[in-house]
Formats: C-alpha cells, structure tokens, sequence
C-alpha cells in the first residue's frame, strides 16, 4: 500500500504536472466566474488535451479544473450577485450582501476558505469511508430518492425571503416549469402547445442564467434617484486572509456539517452541487441562533453554502472510485479519460490501479491548495471586476450568457427561452418574489417525479414508501422540517411585524 | 432626476399604505396570472394520455403542480385584496406606475434591445448581431460622448468577433450563424 | 456510457493533421449533426466517424450535438438543411421505435441512408439474486411468477423492444421500470431496484467481472469475442436479433454522386485501424453496409418493430 501511495505521488509532483495543475485550476476558476460557462464545460474543452499525458497526469489536471470550477463560482456570486455556476445560487444570498456592504473581500475570503476546507474534508471522508459510502449510495432505490427530495424540497422555507406564499408560488413555478417538454419516462411531449420552442423542454441551465443573471442584470441599470456610478470597493482593501483562516475555524461545527452534507449529496448519483449548496446553506440558517442575519451578509452562510458545493467534489468520487459509477457529469468525464488509457473504472480500480486511486487522492489535496493559492494571489485582481464601469460589465455578461445558453445544446430557440424567461425573471424579482426556490423546483422536479414514478412501477403499494427504513427516516424529516419552519416563522413573524411591513414598498 | 428625488422622499413619509397598497395590487396582478395560467395547464395535463405501463401517467405530476400553484395563487389574491381594501384604495395607481416605468427605463430599453438581438441572430449571425447589440447596450447606459462611442467600439469588438473567432478557433464550439451573414 | 466520450475526445485533440486528396466532394468542411448529447453512445461512435472521415477526405467535420426528444429535435433541424452533402447526420434504431410510437413523424425512410457504420450488441444482464442466475432459470422463474421479474427499460424505446422480443419468444410477462440511461440501469441493477436489464459490453462488464452482475446472453449471431462464455440467445432457443446499429444518413434531394462519394468515404473510414480499434474500445462492432444493404437492413427492422409495437404503447 505504502508503495502504490508513494508512486501515485511521485507521479503528481512531478513538476510538470504541478504546473499543467496550476494551469487547469486557473481556467477552473476563471470558467466558472464567467456567469453562463460552468465546470462541465470547462472539464469536456479539457479533455483532449489530457490524452497526451500519462492517465494520473491527466486525472490530475482535471481534478484540478474541477476544485477550481467549485470556488470560481463564488467570485461572480459575491461581487455580481450572479451565481457563477448552478452549485452557487446559496452563495450569493450572503456573500453579495457582504460585498455591498463594502466587505468584498471579506466575501471571497470566507468563500475561499471554506471552499478550500470543504474540499479537504470530503477527500479525507473518501480515502476513509469510499467503500461503505458507495454501497448505500448504491442501494438507495427510487422510494429513498424521492423521500430526499421531499426533504430538500422542504427547504424553501428558508429560501423565502419576506413571504411565505410568494415563496411557495415560486417553489411550485419552478416544479411546473421542469414539467414542461418531454416527460422523463416515455418521452412523450407535454405542455409543450406544439412548439419548437417548447418541445425538448427548458433546459436548467437556461432557467438558471436567465432567472438570476439576466434578471440581475437588468436591474443593474436601474435608476433609483442619483446616478451612482461609484466604485464598489473602498481604495484600501485588506483581505485579512488569516484573520478570516480562523473565522472560518472557529466555527467547525457549521462547516463541518456543510462539508458532510456536500460529501452525502456528492456520493449520491444524480444529485450534485447545486442541491448540497442550497441544503447546506439551509441546515445553517436552521441551527444558527441568529436565523434573521442570514440573507444580509452572514459570514455562516458564506461558509455553509460555499463548504457545501465544494465538498461535493469529493463526494462524487466515491461512487466512482469505488464502484465505478459516477456521481455527476463531471465524474463520468473523468472516467472516460482514464478509460481512453485502457484504464477500467470499476469495482476493481483500488485493486488493479491502487497507485492510481492514492495519486488522485493525493491530487485532489493538491488542487484545493493549488486553488488556495490561486485565488489568494488573484483575489485583487478579481475586486477589479467591480471597479469596470456597468456600460461594459453588463452587456458583456449578457453576451456569456448567451454563449453558455447556446453552447449547451446548439439550439437557437434556446435562446429565446434564455430572454423570456430573463424578462419572467425579473418581473418576478421586480415583485419581491424570491428567486431561489423556483430554481430548486426547477432541480429537484424531475428528480421527484422520476423517482416517484419508477417507485410506483416497481411496487403499485404506496405504503413502501413508509416501510423502507430510509425513506421512512427522510420522510420524516422532511415533516419534522415543516413544523420547525412553520414554527420558526410564526415566531420571526412576531418578532418583526412592524419591521415587514417595510419591506413591501418599492 | 430630482422629481424622483422628491417623489421617493414623500413615499417615504407619507403615503406608506397607498404605495403599498399599489405595490400588492401589481402583485395581484400577478396572482391571478400565474393562477389562470396554471389552471389552463393543469386541465390540459389532465388530458394527457395515461399509460398502461405505470400507475401514474406522463400527466399526474404536472397536473398536481399546477393544481397546487392555482390553489396557492388563489390564496396570495385572497390575501392581497384584503390588504388592498385594509390599506385604503388604490389612488394614484397611473402615477405610481409611470414612475415604476421610469426607474426602469434603461432595463426596458435594454430588454427590448436583447429580444431584438436574439430575434435577428439567426439571420446576422452571432458576430455582427453581438457587435451591433454590445455596441448600442454600451451606450445607452454611459451616454453618447465621443470618449464612449470609442471604448465602445472596441469593447463590442473584442467580445463579438474576438469571442466568436476564440471559441470556432480555439475551442472547436460553433456559435449561430446567419442566413445573410455567415460570420 | 459516459465512459465513451473519452475515446471521441482523442479523435477531437488528433483532428488537425490530415492529408488532403483529390476529389471534388468534399470541397469544404461537412458539418455531423449527431441528434444525441455530448458523451453517448451515439455521439462516441460519431466522432470516430467523423475524426477518420476528416483523415480520409482532408476536410475537417466538426460534430455538433443536437439532443432533445428522443433525437427528434437535431434530425429535424437536419432535414431542413440544403441536401448538398455538406450536413451529414445520424440515425439508430431508436428513430424507428419513435416513429412507430408516435413520439416523430421522421422515419429512416425521411432521409437517405448511406452507411451502418457500427453495430453494438446487447446483452441480457441479470441482478445478483436468489431466484435466478442464469437464463433457463430466468425463464423458468418468470413462467412461473408472471409479473415478479421487473425489467429495467426506457419505456417505448429500443431496450423495451429487446425485453418485449425476449417476452414474446418465450412467453413470458415481466413487469417494467422506466430507467432512461444504460447508465442507470445497470446502477439500479447493482442496488437490486431491478432485475433484468438489456446493457452493453463497455457499461456493464466490470461488474460481470466482479462478480455482480451476470450476462444472461447475448442478442448477436455468434459469441462475442469480449464474452466469449456468454451464450446467444439462438442457442438458448430464441431467434432474435439485439443490437444496436448506427448509420451515416444524408437529407431527401441530396445528388446521387454526393451520396456515392460519401458511401466511398465512409467505406475507406471503416477499412482504418485506428478507427476499428477505437470503436471496439468504445463497446461497439464496426461494420459497413453500403446504401442499399443498409436500406434493406431498416426496412426488415421496422417491419419487426412495426410487429412489436403493440406491445410497446401505452
């Protein structure tokens, strides 16, 4: 074992592939802050290029843009309110507060460290626990699928900002949304009007950047009295990187909790960072004694939500290294780069390639310090961003996201969905509808109603649901999480009903 | 700008229940919008056919959902007229949005300016339609002055047929490109 | 079936250098609509098509994907295109299922066929379980409790065809499970939510390795080389044919040269080593069927399919 370790590592501080790794966590983190471009993307462009390296090399490399592209997506989430990638939507409820409150830097340091703590974290739960971990994963069946959903269904209550009911309508949006197009079953259309556009259905990522970026966007260019055009930033930042290192420590239990939520999420196929992000922004703000600062620059949330999305980097692995079966699309990518070297990814890959498995181990540490380093020495290149006057940052950003909307699919009528759903989007931000619950409904609609369906034609008998230990134990979960939200609002509710009634003006 | 100063300054003060009431009655707006169209689509995926090979058919769910939105939409309207009539009426709604327009009067315009260029890309093509919106976006949000038409310029450049000719090259992703114009 | 797309991207990072030859089709670069998203089976097999044809005629032939509903959406993008040769695209034996179930109006015969380039057979792969662990005790034990034995599918898609030629052959009933990724369902098998499931070499083999999972058998004429110890399912008594097939199709009103230049392009493709190695590597058998025996081969499947139909609606 010692001997399979020490030449998986040898392999990757080889200094060649050290700098292809700088590299590669550099365009990660630079993808991902581009609202519209995520980690996939980043991950397939690549690709090509590894196959001229040794399989780990190339692993490495990648692994690399994948830790990077976890925290990118926190840099236009804090400084745009934009979420960089689908895995940072719980990021930006604290962080970009944050970063207009004049603490910018503050905002991408606690991201950063809580990025880099949550990817630790879940490398060090799959060297541990892959084995057992991929198993139950394995083993969940549809009933335990949808009884999860249900559960992380519930947590928009915590996404609902100032009304409940806008809240929920929002929530139910966005599962009707995702009902729209080809139904996952048989395929066949529904709701679709006969359409060209409507037919294969709304892409999430379109929902996505056209509900928050184009929304976000266009209010940009609002005008509320003086014509503000001011820097964002104060001149002198101090980023007050080590200060924020034991902030972010000095709270373990919180970002001990996010991280294992995004391992779980991550180790379950199908799930991935954009639900362990939200999930673990929502436990946050349910365990914290201070529910009411979440939502106004909270540095719990930061750590929560950005602890979250980056620990699901190593939870995806799990399935893969252990089983071969990966956890997301990202997974799959990086099995078929080892596969192109004769290289199986299976049950058998500790056994046959054990110098393998501990070099990506080994690498996956690497890259977290890498991304570290990175993001530490360009965090003021990046505050840059929001010294750009908004003639330029707006359109520009506009333009991303067309690109990423049309690179998805090649598909022109994509982009029209992008703009109606943009002008959807922002009417609904203009009415203080809460944004982020419809973008779960879009997420965890198809999952629920996939897993609902298949639970069904396995078993006609709905009562498995209540037999299943599992499910059982998430169901009621998912229960106990409505009272304690319906508990806690009533409770917030009377604390602040003067204060509400503020809110509502325009 | 200094109407709007003063407009905001007086919401602040004195009117708070009518601007509020105005606000809900845009949300009832909303209400009974998304509740109308939520019972048209839950009627018609009733309608879907179901199938033999599963309890639930392809329409159960959507059906469900949208029942569930018209249900909760009908409720917010309850709520919200209540809080209309509770607040005192509705003067001054024409006003109110007018300046609602008027607070949002470059968004609109760049909206509008988005729509169009996403309507003629698949005739200009991905370069020129980019350049000519990135162009005309810049300006309506800086002002005409000769400094900005220059930047502007360039900045449309770099990202319309700079960002084309990067991802054709470089990364082998083709972006739209137009009947009359194959750039 | 992710596994695959690795193979496509080497084509993609080798695609510059090609030598070029004379002839007057194709004169610029033939754009691949492959109907399928990024990383499937389709879309792996396609890019080794492509990245040879690219060596073969000089021209590069950028592959752009276009998914959504069942292939329907790029195929339909496709027959709109001028039939000038220089947008090619892909078919398999889902197109045929689609139209028959009422999901597209296309059919193999909306287009022109102009090569099978690749063949991927199916296998009948069985769940560790305590009923059954091999096909004669699949069979038995399905007669005996109709309905018990759920089979993982993509409801009105080619695997619910496979399952429902083995049902038909054998009489037997099973009960199915929409799982709508070869991925999945072998997951789901691993898990134990379902029993049987039709999978290919490359998704599934390490787990028969292991110990797993079980092939049953497999739907080609002989025994493949991969798993040579897996029986056919002629052997076990049932003629039927699982396989999945992949072809190069041209639009309606395309110039017969072009479409014979093509065929010969296509034909010299197939004779490449490095193009035979990397499909095998990907999990599929390549082959060539020329026009007509390719149009010949989709007749007599949709007339099965056609057969089978009834069985699949609903």
């Amino acid at each position: 074992m010692l001997d399979a370790f020490l030449a998986g590592a040898h392999q990757v501080f080889a200094f060649d592939t050290l700098t292809y790794m700088l590299i590669g966590s550099v365009a990660g983190i630079i993808a991902a802050a581009i609202p519209g471009f995520t980690v996939t993307m980043a991950i397939i462009l690549t690709l090509p290029l590894t196959f001229a390296m040794e399989p780990l090399q190339g692993v490495s490399v990648m692994l690399s843009v994948y830790v990077g592209g976890y925290t990118g997506g926190l840099i236009s989430a804090a400084l745009l309110g934009i979420p960089g990638t689908p895995s940072s939507v719980a990021t930006t409820f604290d962080a970009f507060p944050m970063a207009r409150k004049g603490e910018p830097g503050r905002a991408l340091s606690l991201g950063i460290w809580a990025s880099f703590f949550g990817t630790v974290i879940s490398t060090i739960v799959l060297i541990v626990a892959a084995p057992p971990l991929a198993l139950i994963a394995v083993k969940l069946g549809p009933w335990e699928y949808f009884a999860l959903i249900v559960f992380a269904l519930t947590i928009v209550a915590s996404l609902v900002g100032n009304s409940l009911i806008r809240g929920l309508i929002a929530g139910v949006i966005g599962l009707g949304i995702a009902t729209i197009g080809p139904d996952p079953m048989m395929g066949k259309s529904r709701l679709t009007f006969d359409t060209d556009l409507l037919m294969p259905g709304l892409p999430f990522l379109v929902v996505l950047i056209g509900i928050f970026a184009i929304s976000q966007l266009l209010s940009e260019v609002e005008i509320h009295g003086k014509k503000t055009n001011q820097a964002l930033i104060p001149d002198v930042i101090d980023f007050k990187t080590w200060k924020v290192m034991r902030e972010v420590l000095m709270a373990p239990v919180n970002l001990f909790r996010s991280s294992m939520i995004g391992v779980l999420i991550g180790a379950l196929p199908g799930a991935g960072g954009s639900i362990a992000n939200l999930l673990a922004y929502d436990q946050a703000k349910r365990s914290s004694k201070n529910p009411e600062k979440f939502g106004e620059g909270c540095a719990d949330g930061v750590v929560a939500s950005e602890a979250g999305n980056s620990a699901t980097a190593g939870g995806g692995l799990i399935p893969m290294i252990a089983l071969g079966i990966p956890g997301s699309a990202v997974d799959a990518i990086l099995m078929a780069s080892l596969m192109v070297h004769g290289i199986s990814v299976g049950p058998r890959l500790i056994m046959d390639h054990a110098d393998l498995a501990y070099g990506m181990f080994i690498a996956m540490i690497v890259s977290s310090l890498m991304m570290l380093v990175v993001c530490v020495a360009s965090m003021r290149l990046f505050l840059r961003v929001t010294d750009i006057p908004k003639q330029f940052i707006v359109p520009t950003v506009i333009i991303c996201c067309v690109i990423g909307a049309f690179a998805l699919n090649n598909r022109v009528t994509d982009l029209y969905l992008l703009g109606i759903i943009g002008l959807v989007g922002y009417g609904l931000k203009s009415l203080d509808y809460p944004l982020a619950p419809l973008v779960l409904g879009v997420i965890l609609g198809p999952i629920a109603e996939t897993n609902l369906r298949r639970a069904l034609m396995s078993d006609p008998d709905w009562t498995t649901f209540f037999t299943r230990p599992i499910s059982a134990i998430l169901l009621a979960a998912a229960l106990l999480s409505v009272i304690f939200s319906v508990r806690s609002i009533l409770k917030m509710r009377k604390k602040n009903r003067p204060a509400t009634d503020e809110q509502d003006g325009d | 700008m200094t109407v709007k100063v003063t407009e905001a300054a007086a919401a602040d003060t004195g009117v708070s229940a009518a601007s509020r009431a105005r606000t809900e009655l845009a949300r009832l707006i909303s209400y009974i919008v998304f509740g109308g169209v939520s019972v048209v689509l839950s009627s018609m995926a009733a309608g879907l056919p179901t199938s033999r090979w599963e309890p639930l058919g392809a329409g159960t769910f959507p059906k469900l959902v949208f029942a569930l939105l018209a249900v909760l939409c009908l409720i917010a309207a309850v709520r919200s007229i209540i809080e209309i009539v509770r607040a005192g009426g509705l003067e001054g709604v024409g006003a109110a949005f007018t300046q609602w327009l008027y607070v949002r009067r470059v968004a609109i315009g760049l909206f509008v300016l988005f729509a169009v260029y996403l309507g003629v890309m698949p005739w200009t093509g991905f370069s020129l339609a980019s350049f000519v919106f990135l162009l005309i976006a810049q300006l309506m949000i800086a002002g005409v002055s000769r400094r900005t038409v220059i930047q502007s310029i360039i900045a449309a450049l770099i990202f319309s047929v700079g960002l084309n000719l990067l991802f054709a090259e470089v990364f082998n992703v083709f972006l739209p490109r137009g009947v009359l114009f194959a750039g | 079936m992710f596994r695959k797309i690795a193979v496509a991207a080497g084509l993609m990072a080798a695609a510059f250098a090609a030598p070029a030859q004379a002839q007057s089709y194709p004169e610029k670069p033939i754009e691949f609509i492959v109907p399928w998203g990024p990383g499937g089976g389709s879309d792996t097999l396609m890019r080794i098509v492509a990245q040879g044809l690219t060596e073969e005629t000089g021209q590069a032939v950028p592959v752009i994907n276009m998914p959504g509903v069942g292939g329907n959406v790029g195929l339909a993008e496709f027959a709109k295109r001028p039939a000038d040769g220089y947008t090619i695209s892909q078919i398999h034996e889902g197109l045929l299922v689609s139209n028959q179930t009422g999901i597209t109006e296309l059919n193999w015969d909306s287009f022109i066929p102009v090569a099978l380039v690749a063949s991927s057979p199916q296998y009948l792969t069985l769940s560790k379980n305590d009923n059954f662990s091999n096909f004669e005790e699949l069979v038995a034990y399905a007669k005996a409790h109709p309905g018990a034995v759920r089979a993982g599918v993509t409801l009105g898609g080619i695997p619910h065809v496979h399952i429902a030629m083995i049902e038909e052959a054998m009489g037997l009933q099973f009960s199915y499970v929409g799982y709508t990724d070869t991925g999945e369902r072998i997951r789901a098998l691993m898990g134990g939510n379902i029993d049987i499931a039709i999978g290919d070499i490359s998704s599934a083999k390490q787990f028969v390795d292991n110990g797993d999972l079980i092939y049953a058998a497999v739907g080609t004429e002989e025994r493949t080389d991969d798993a040579p110890d897996v029986p056919t399912l002629k052997e076990l008594g049932m003629d039927a044919e699982l396989v999945i097939t992949r072809g190069v199709v041209l639009p309606k009103g395309t110039p017969q040269e072009t479409v014979d230049a093509l065929e010969a392009h296509i034909e010299k493709v197939m004779q490449r080593e490095d193009v035979i190695k990397l499909m095998k590597n990907a999990g599929a058998d390549p082959v060539f069927y020329g026009q007509e025996k390719y149009s010949a081969y989709l007749d007599k499947l949709n007339a099965t399919i056609a057969k089978l139909v009834g069985k699949l609606e609903g």
